[in-house]
């Protein structure tokens, strides 16, 4: 170990080691566990991670992961840790955090977006893009909404041609402009 | 091992730091357990998210960790991905370690020794390097670039870039002992021009040029060997104000957890009001026990865009930072001891 570390970190040991697929799926269901009824079957576990508790230089560090997991239809966000033996640590109510859109929800999103003839064009144009942002949520922050930006690559580079937010809960199309139009007018 | 979401360590210029990409964050690149000369000093830096208003009132957007208003995640790119607005998805990063960059700079006759650890992450059209410098000082220099694309539709509009530094210090890590104080040079009256004033409590603190106002982390146990508390400063340069969208320059709060109080539900309204409002609220007890004190520290540029020249094509990365700096900490210049 390097010179340079602390005995703090020096105790971390192994504890700090990646963590693996069967650590993974075990958090994960005891995550699952914990919440239990309190989830719909509409719901999304976003990452597990390697969790480690502050903990002071007597005590020895323990290995424990954070599970995010998303409601689509009750529309709650938790965070669940447990430890290696799949007990409990802690559970804390994140609604209104909106972890960053995996590439399934934004299929998702463009699924139910492009059913509409106008943006199912925008992603046929020729060195078309879509990339996701996060909306305006400020009167139902715990909506999960998905942004999604169409653009599309010509000699120039690339530019933005329109902007559309899908409510991934209602499964509905709820706004549409064409900012590429917006942008000429200017 | 995964994709993203590991620690990874690093040494260098008499530190030892880890650094981790989350996988459900969207906040970039994370500093943990930084140690210097074998003492602890950071358990946990950050710089989760970044409120960026234009002229004209709209848009708004939070950028990072629960983007918002428009905003979007930092998404990793490959450390060679061209300083663009980056369409092509074989330049983004598939593992951590395509993202990030470890430099072991040696001293040179003027900068001392440093270790780097930089990443580069796409976040819409703009692009974000955040980079974090450890020195042989003893010095942390926690770093933010833009650079990419300007606005697709608003080119000529200018805007601020408000980035926010979520910094958990623990020093010598003796948590939960420390206290924060703040500086003012209020006059040249020797001695007692220059005040060291213990904040009493949670909450927003504003900077003041004036009075060359810096904050520290001073431990109520941990001492050198001259038996002085062991402290590290925040120095915070100042190249853009307070608005009514950033409204605050550091706020100092409390540890209560690693998952809760990282930047989410902050920006509801598309400002920072959160931060003072649910984050740095409650008791301090400096005088008693300390606090396992966490601070918020925002780094700004206003950036008017050279729309028709330079920056046409691609922003010029263009980097903005502030200092944690040792006062105390050291016995004699770059080592470290004591308690």
């Amino acid at each position: 170990m390097p010179s340079e570390m602390s005995r703090l970190t020096l105790a971390l040991g192994d504890a700090i080691r990646p963590i693996t697929e069967r650590e993974e799926r075990a958090a994960t269901d005891a995550a699952l566990t914990v919440l239990g009824n309190e989830l719909s079957q509409r719901r999304r576990v976003y990452g597990v991670e390697l969790r480690i508790p502050k903990t002071g230089p007597s005590a020895n560090p323990h290995r424990c992961f954070s599970v995010v997991i998303g409601d689509y239809e009750k529309r709650r966000t938790w965070e669940v840790v447990v430890d290696s033996a799949g007990k409990l640590v802690s559970r804390t109510d994140l609604t209104g955090f909106q972890p960053p859109f995996v590439s399934d929800e934004v299929a998702e999103a463009r699924k139910i977006a492009e059913t509409q003839p106008i943006i199912a064009s925008l992603a046929k144009a020729p060195g078309g893009f879509v990339q996701a942002f996060g909306p305006h949520a400020e009167d139902a922050p715990e909506r999960r909404l998905v942004g999604l930006r169409y653009g599309a690559v010509d000699s120039a580079g690339p530019r933005a041609l329109a902007e559309v937010e899908v409510d991934l809960a209602r499964q509905k199309l709820i706004r549409f402009e064409d900012i590429e139009a917006v942008g000429r007018g200017n | 091992m995964a994709a993203f979401g590991d620690v990874h360590n690093v040494t260098g210029a008499g530190w030892s730091v880890y650094w981790k990409i989350p996988i459900a964050s969207g906040g970039g690149l994370e500093i943990w357990w930084a140690d210097f000369q074998g003492h602890r000093v950071m358990w946990r830096g950050s710089q989760p998210f970044a409120l960026v208003p234009y002229h004209g009132g709209s848009p708004t957007y939070k950028d990072g960790f629960d983007a918002r208003c428009g905003g979007a995640a930092f998404t990793a790119l490959k450390h060679t991905a061209p300083n663009a607005w980056v369409t092509d998805m074989t330049q983004f990063a598939t593992v951590d370690t395509d993202a990030v960059v470890v430099q072991n700079e040696p001293a040179d006759d003027f900068d001392p020794a440093r270790l780097i650890v930089s990443a580069k992450f796409q976040c819409g059209w703009y692009q974000y390097v955040h980079s974090w410098e450890f020195d042989s000082d003893g010095v942390i220099t926690p770093r933010v670039s833009m650079g990419g694309h300007l606005h697709p539709t608003k080119p000529d509009v200018a805007h601020v870039h408000h980035m926010y530094f979520r910094i958990d210090l623990d020093i010598d890590g003796q948590f939960p002992h420390d206290v924060f104080e703040q500086f003012d040079h209020n006059s040249f009256a020797q001695p007692g021009g220059d005040q060291w004033t213990v904040i009493g409590s949670q909450g927003k603190l504003l900077h003041d040029t004036d009075k060359a106002r810096k904050w520290r982390v001073r431990s109520s146990v941990a001492k050198n060997d001259a038996g002085e508390f062991k402290s590290y400063e925040v120095d915070i340069p100042r190249m853009a104000g307070r608005d009514q969208y950033s409204t605050g320059d550091t706020w100092v709060t409390i540890y209560r957890g690693d998952g809760f109080q990282q930047g989410e539900n902050v920006g509801a309204a598309c400002t920072d009001k959160e931060l003072e409002s649910s984050y740095a609220v409650g008791p301090l007890h400096p005088g008693t026990t300390g606090d396992d004190i966490v601070f918020w520290a925002v780094v700004r540029h206003h950036h008017e865009p050279r729309f028709k020249g330079e920056e046409a094509f691609h922003l010029p990365y263009h980097f903005e930072e502030f200092s944690i700096v040792p006062r105390t900490f050291l016995n004699t210049h770059g080592a470290a001891g004591g308690g």
